[in-house]
């Protein structure tokens, strides 16, 4: 009944042919694929039992004649092969005299040598011209660095490392050029967002795609334990940022934010089992404390206030004063009542080992980071197994597993909405209370905070609010398994089959103390989510001549399913059940459940083409069909091309000082596709109401309003830059410029709400990033034992919104927010710049001035006008590092400038009204406070949150172990958060207390502080 | 070395896997059918039913700060009894400019249910698949819903756009202001389709009948000064109270139970259940904040945030009768616990009393009382009745009957026996009449969100409002929320 028909659903017939070649296609590659499966085994096993043996034995050297433990020893055609131990010896049994052996090691230049009669071979590597980071991972493949006409960051294992980091996020902020790590509050686990080259989106969203192990995922959720939380940075061997067209476009319809590509560790061949074990210890504390009033000085203050009243009555002001002598003063400071110094443990084990044909990569983590704030906390604990099979020297399997639990324990967290004010969150109504109160009353009960006639009462006290239960809890498996097939020595096909699986849940009860929060209810929100993908690509690599040749073709479906369930109830016999027993409840809220489906279908190609290794031409190409959007609108095609020139591979740079010298250029299309889905059908959702039920309760249906037009957000970029080494590369630096022009904008606009409707998903308006990003480098000493390197990044964004359907602005906020910020998004402005009243000063009576922009004597909505935005001009980071014998010491600063934050919890604390307690320096707000000072949220609690921080700074020392049968030992005593140079008033000038909401940027609601931290830790390698 | 049939096997089942998968959901892999929702390509008749519920469901959403309670806190701050602190306190002295503006919460769930209406309309206008009966129905409330919204809009807000079809997109959404002569015009006509197509009673308490569109019309023609078309419709309700059920509840209290699911005066009422999230936020609204716990304690609501209280010095509660039973209902100063009586804290200057008209023990937490908002009671129609008639043939017996039936029943005694104690006095003049009355008006419906409405239309503010201490207001209309004023382009 009520089911689409199908001329509805289903996209236009030639469309349809596209779709049917695509799977065609497939079924050729995969049939192909079984048919010489069988015909090489029939091929090989006879010729298997006519192989003699013969052993061979040596050592692997490098140049400078130290021995290579781990490298790969490999009879040439066979899969037959090991790897050096940790003296860097080998032995190996070859067929035969004829035999080639193959001696490789990452970082040097592969050797082959004629085995003949010799029964010892010793071998001495030269090292590779190219350093260690010579693959880039790409989009379905990797490709030499040099070789790469794309714009990347990277990060690697080692830099990850450097630093104490619990989630991965932390161990990229500041490092990667173009690349913005934003934290949205100091909250162990808390959210962060990760910006690549600006903001493209109004209502897409404008977290990047993560591809872990070659699986794209989506990131729907930032604001808490997201996606990327769950995985071990001690897994992790590179994080590459793919940032313009030409390496993102293989991604098309996911790729408009850039793409953030996470490969872990893989197995290593070598003799024995390779363990190491990271431990670490923090002691973490506020880093920066509120200046709040202490009694005396409420006393004070209020006083001075109801004296200075000369609104209220004399009866009034008399009655207030006498009151707040009643109440007394207890001197409590609620800080300490909160805060303490937080323990975090970190712990985590890895085994590698195996040979050749299989090797593996075991791990197992915990981590243990107890908050700043009392019973706050984040617990992850993961596995993992990395696991490679050579099954026979054409088929080669990849098993990728991964389990893990994410817990966090919250401080209840304003969301900006009236249920979850200020003086009812965790934070807010520790700035809230008024320190004349003593924590608990004679009865050994919790004081009320709102002890005045003239207090605020809708504030809870937050001692009280530490018995809340408020935790998130993530369970995730996550495996991949891709068997590769090399057809031919030129054609690779690769089949790929993925699960993840995201089980979370959120657990809340609020216990009978807490009256004005509502007093025990429990809620239980679960949700499921699965995502499976399939795909298959063919990939085909060959050199004619001068010419090398490398060409891509696949195809993908992914497919994701979500449900919730949200269980919730009030009043229960004891507190002690907490949200474990809803069933008990006397009140049983409404279950509401939901269930959403998506998926998305692609083909995908490339076509690389370089000549003489001087020249490179690359040929990205996507076409998506995703089920969000429009039936005539299912389909988009993205593609890009991308050129390089290797400058100093020319003869006439030959004698110059370049080493490396590469310019690179690209344009292209890629797409934003994460909208909600369902809404281009005309659908009803269920809406309850006691209307037509007396006591009773009613089912009616909620007509939506659905945009049949609904299409992709596109985006075009273009991006020109150079790389450069100098002198072996001891001077390094990378040089970028992009223009990003996004189309077709997925917004949510808000429509008049006379409409009978509030807002639409609809395609409007135009949007330009452009900017530079800089990579510098330096080995400034490196001899006599002496090493000092410094790298830094320099990223300048410039977001402008070109065009907006009919030239309307868009608002974000509706009528039921009681934050006081909103944003705006207008043509000309940037995105989501501030939309406010502006603070001209103070008159002489100590009342503020605001700009009365309508002339009409009365500051309202009408006198708003854009007063800053919450992107910044530009973003640095730099990091040093000095070695000598085995110390090392590491700093890595990160710094933001120009960006601004509303910072709402300063305006709360700084109303003159005495109802909640205060800032200390009120009085440089308002220095004659009154009843009668009449303010409105404006610029001037919009505050300059540039700053400079000293994210790491660390001292290591590496033990040589040898000698008690251990390989290495390293110690070290880090600090993070030690220095930060800012003006910002609020805890913490990284802060996005909207971190979910892109319309809602740089937004404080008191957020979680951040901590100040010391770290001890120990790395042992055997 | 491996064994080379392993190698197939595993082969065989990936890549078997991988095409079975594939190509059996090729048909249907981006076809979207949403598990949660119902598609409404076509309205039939089963789920008509359901639309039509869910156009009164944005008058009945809760989790505060929607209509039934910033809606009704802004109208019973506007009676001249009302008094606040801050911004409320600005509110309720008239100054609508630095007032309280928290009632624009209620703007988008009023349009919210116009634009239902406004869909259903459009769509049985055309739609065959429906029997004429169901759709006569239909159109019949989804008409009422409309001009009760339209009604309170054009009163609250003066001049407001108004649109009667519904929007397909996201263009041609500007709509400029309405005049207020063509509003009531519509909403008229409205009513008058409502009256013509439901029936007299519902079984479903709370959905429109052919009374409800009466009274609702009677009231239009009161405020549009429209006195013998208001006496005539109140009069037809009155006349025939028993065909459509209506008649007084005895015990005043018991009419605002936050469980009885209707009861005989109700003519009207938004339902709201004693269900997390589905009922009325109103009661929390109203009661005492401090001490914070006393709000449960006493029985009031789950909790108290008192934003609004009355001031004891404004002659209409100043002069209330000690003996008239919905004085004790209405407001409260002291309130008693456990046998005790506790003194409220917190009142704001002026206050002396808090309103007490909505009140639910049970209620587990502030959106879960069961209290119904009513937007007609048949004492709507007595006193529209009385009122209407005094205005055109003066105090008359029919008058007189009307309004004392109301003061019986507020005196506790019967509502058909004279009583010179409670009663009006005999031969009162037209204006003492209509003065008595009005002031009948203020006890009956206090905290109602009707007094402000009255004083308004009759223009006794001039008066009242002075004499109970507060600034005579200058403008009459509530502010409209920056919202529409930035989303609708014809108002800019």
């Amino acid at each position: 009944m009520y089911k689409l028909t199908k001329e509805q659903a289903l996209w236009s017939p030639k469309r349809n042919v596209y779709l049917r070649w695509g799977f065609s296609l497939l079924v050729f590659f995969t049939t192909t694929l079984m048919v010489r499966a069988n015909s090489s085994v029939a091929a090989e096993s006879p010729v298997m039992e006519e192989k003699m043996q013969q052993t061979i034995r040596g050592a692997v050297l490098d140049n400078k004649g130290n021995t290579v433990p781990g490298a790969t020893v490999l009879e040439k055609g066979t899969t037959n092969g090991i790897s050096t131990d940790i003296d860097g010896n080998y032995t190996i049994s070859v067929s035969d005299q004829n035999s080639v052996l193959v001696f490789s090691f990452i970082g040097f230049e592969t050797q082959e040598i004629n085995v003949g009669n010799q029964s010892i071979i010793n071998v001495t590597l030269q090292e590779d011209e190219q350093t260690l980071d010579e693959f880039v991972v790409t989009g379905y493949g990797e490709v030499q660095r040099n070789r790469f006409v794309g714009a990347t960051s990277v990060a690697t294992a080692e830099e990850l490392e450097q630093q104490p980091i619990t989630t991965v996020e932390q161990g990229i902020r500041g490092r990667l050029a173009g690349v913005q790590v934003v934290q949205s509050s100091g909250a162990p686990g808390a959210g962060v967002s990760i910006r690549v080259r600006g903001l493209t989106s109004f209502a897409g969203g404008n977290e990047p795609l993560y591809v872990i192990d070659g699986i794209p995922l989506f990131n729907d959720d930032v604001r808490s334990l997201n996606g990327i939380s769950s995985l071990n940075p001690n897994d992790i061997a590179s994080i590459e940022v793919l940032k313009d067209a030409s390496s993102t476009a293989i991604y098309g319809s996911r790729a408009a934010n850039g793409v953030v590509q996470i490969t872990t560790k893989g197995g290593r061949a070598s003799e024995g089992v390779k363990v190491n074990y990271n431990v670490f210890t923090s002691l973490q504390n506020v880093r920066d404390r509120y200046d709040l009033m202490n009694g005396d000085q409420f006393i004070a203050y209020a006083t001075r206030y109801f004296n200075n009243s000369n609104e209220l009555s004399q009866l009034d002001r008399e009655a207030s004063l006498a009151n707040l002598t009643a109440v007394g003063n207890a001197n409590t400071d609620w800080q300490d009542q909160v805060y303490r110094t937080g323990f975090q443990q970190s712990h985590n084990l890895s085994f590698t080992g195996g040979d050749y044909d299989n090797n593996y990569y075991v791990s197992a983590n915990y981590i243990n980071q107890e908050g700043v704030v009392k019973t706050t906390d984040f617990e992850r604990f993961s596995l993992r197994m990395n696991v490679q099979n050579r099954l026979s020297d054409k088929f080669t399997l990849n098993s990728r597993v991964s389990l893990s639990q994410s817990t966090n324990n919250g401080f209840l967290a304003s969301d900006g909405t009236n249920t979850r004010n200020f003086g009812k969150s965790g934070i807010g109504s520790t700035l809230f209370a008024v320190p004349t109160v003593s924590v608990f009353d004679a009865d050994g009960n919790y004081n009320s905070i709102a002890p005045y006639i003239f207090s605020n009462t809708d504030q809870e006290n937050p001692v009280a609010i530490l018995d809340a239960l408020d935790r998130n809890r993530v369970n995730r498996a996550q495996a991949v398994l891709s068997l590769n097939y090399a057809v031919t020595d030129h054609i690779t096909n690769v089949v790929r089959a993925s699960a993840d699986y995201v089980d979370r849940r959120s657990d809340f009860y609020s216990p009978r103390e807490l009256s004005q929060l509502g007093s025990q209810v429990a809620q239980l929100e679960t949700s499921q989510k699965m995502n499976t993908l399939i795909e298959d690509y063919l990939n085909y690599e060959n050199t004619f001549g001068k010419v090398g040749v490398d060409v891509l073709v696949g195809a993908s479906g992914q497919f994701e399913e979500r449900n919730t369930i949200f269980l919730s109830g009030t009043g229960f016999p004891s507190d002690d059940l907490l949200n474990n027993a809803i069933q008990a409840a006397s009140n049983q809220g409404i279950p509401q459940t939901n269930a959403i489906e998506q998926s998305l279908v692609s083909f995908f190609g490339r076509v690389q083409l370089d000549f003489d290794k001087k020249y490179l031409v690359s040929l990205n190409a996507r076409r998506d069909g995703s089920s969000v959007f429009a039936a005539n609108n299912k389909f988009a095609n993205f593609a890009a091309i991308g050129g390089a020139w290797r400058i100093s591979e020319e003869s006439f740079m030959e004698d110059g000082i370049f080493n490396n010298l590469k310019l690179r250029a690209s344009t292209g299309s890629v797409g934003n596709q994460a909208i909600q889905p369902y809404q281009s059908l005309t659908i009803g959702s269920v809406a309850i109401t006691g209307q037509g039920a007396g006591s009773g309760l009613n089912v009616g249906l909620a007509p939506n309003l659905p945009n049949p037009n609904l299409t992709w957000e596109t985006t075009v970029q273009t991006n020109v830059g150079l790389d450069g080494g100098i002198l072996n590369d001891k001077y390094r630096f990378s040089l970028d410029y992009y223009v990003k022009t996004t189309n077709d904008l997925l917004a949510t606009v808000s429509l008049p709400q006379s409409s009978g409707f509030t807002t639409i998903v609809d395609n409007v308006g135009k949007v330009e990033n452009e900017g530079i990003e800089l990579q510098l480098g330096a080995d400034i000493i490196d001899n006599n034992g002496w090493y000092f390197s410094i790298d830094a990044n320099f990223s300048r964004n410039n977001n402008v919104i070109l065009e907006t359907k009919d030239g309307q602005d868009i608002f974000s906020g509706g009528n039921n927010d009681a934050s006081g910020s909103t944003a705006i998004v207008r043509e000309g402005e940037t995105l989501f710049s501030f939309w406010s009243v502006k603070f001209l000063g103070l008159d002489d009576s100590g009342a503020p001035i605001y700009e009365d922009l309508d002339g009409n004597g009365v500051i309202n909505g009408a006198d708003r006008q854009v007063v800053g935005s919450p992107l910044p001009d530009f973003i640095y980071g730099f990091n040093t590092k000095l070695e000598y014998k085995n110390f090392s010491f590491v700093t890595n600063w990160q710094g933001v400038q120009g960006a601004n934050v509303n910072n709402v919890a300063q305006f709360r604390l700084t109303d003159p009204d005495p109802d909640a307690n205060r800032v200390s320096n009120l009085l440089d707000f308002y220095p004659q406070p009154r009843s009668d000072i009449f303010r409105a949220a404006s610029d001037r609690f919009i505050e300059d949150a540039s700053y400079l921080r000293l994210a790491n700074i660390r001292l290591g020392y590496t033990l040589d172990a040898t000698n008690i049968g251990l390989n290495t030992i390293n110690f070290y005593i880090s600090g993070q958060n030690l220095i930060t140079l800012t003006n910002y008033t609020g805890f913490d000038p990284e802060v996005n207390s909207f971190s979910g909401n892109d319309l809602r940027q740089g937004v404080d609601l008191a957020a979680y502080p951040t901590a100040k931290t010391i770290t001890i830790g120990l790395n042992v390698s055997f | 070395m491996k064994t080379e049939k392993y190698n197939i096997t595993v082969l065989n089942i990936i890549l078997g896997l991988f095409i079975i998968g594939f190509t059996t959901g090729c048909e249907n892999i981006l076809e979207e059918n949403p598990p949660s929702e119902i598609s409404l390509v076509n309205i039939t008749e089963e789920n008509l039913d359901p639309l039509v519920i869910g156009i009164y469901e944005p008058l009945t959403r809760s989790r505060g700060r929607i209509w039934e309670t910033q809606f009704i806190r802004a109208l019973t701050l506007l009676e001249e009894s009302s008094t606040h602190t801050g911004s409320g306190l600005r509110f309720a002295e008239y100054d609508f400019i630095n007032g309280f503006t928290g009632y624009n919460a209620g703007w988008p769930t009023l349009y919210n249910a116009v634009g239902r209406a406004n869909l259903l309309l459009s769509n049985l206008a055309t739609n065959d698949r429906i029997s004429e009966n169901l759709k006569r129905q239909a159109i019949g409330e989804a008409s009422f819903v409309r001009a009760i919204v339209y009604y309170n809009l054009v009163r609250a807000w003066g001049s407001v756009p108004m649109r009667l079809e519904p929007i397909t997109d996201s263009d041609n959404t500007g709509q400029p202001l309405e005049p207020i002569d063509n509003i009531y015009a519509q909403i008229i006509s409205d009513l008058t389709v409502a009256e013509s197509n439901l029936s007299p009673t519902t079984s479903n308490p709370g959905r429109a009948t052919s009374g409800a569109a009466k009274v609702a019309l009677a009231d239009v023609y009161l405020t549009r000064g429209d006195f013998a078309s208001a006496r005539d419709k109140a009069k037809e309700v009155i006349d025939n109270a028993s065909t459509y059920g209506y008649g007084l509840v005895q015990d005043y209290p018991e009419i605002f139970s936050p469980t009885a699911p209707t009861n005989v005066e109700d003519v009207f009422s938004l339902k709201f259940s004693q269900v997390v999230g589905q009922g009325n936020f109103i009661p929390t609204y109203f009661a005492p904040a401090q001490p914070n716990t006393l709000a449960k304690n006493a029985g009031i609501a789950a909790r108290g945030l008192a934003t609004v209280a009355a001031d004891g010095d404004a002659p209409l509660i100043a002069n209330w009768d000690e003996n008239d039973l919905r004085k004790s209902w209405n407001i409260y100063n002291e309130l008693i616990v456990d046998g005790e009586r506790v003194i409220i804290g917190s009142l704001p200057a002026k206050a002396e009393f808090l309103y007490g008209k909505y009140r639910d023990p049970g209620a587990v937490e502030e959106t879960a009382a069961g209290n119904d908002i009513y937007l007609y009671r048949y004492a709507d129609a007595l006193l529209i009745f009385a009122e209407a008639e005094n205005q055109i043939s003066g105090p008359t017996p029919a008058a007189y009957k009307a309004v004392n039936q109301i003061r019986r029943r507020a005196y506790g005694v019967d509502q058909n026996t004279a009583d010179p104690a409670v009663d009006f006095p005999a031969g009162l003049g037209k204006s003492e009449f209509d003065d008595l009355v009005f002031q009948e008006r203020g006890y009956e419906f206090m905290a109602e969100g009707k007094r402000w409405f009255d004083l308004v239309r009759t223009g006794k503010y001039a008066t009242i409002i002075p004499a109970a201490g507060k600034p005579v207001p200058t403008r009459f209309t509530f502010i409209f929320p920056d919202s529409e004023l930035q989303n609708n382009p014809a108002l800019k």
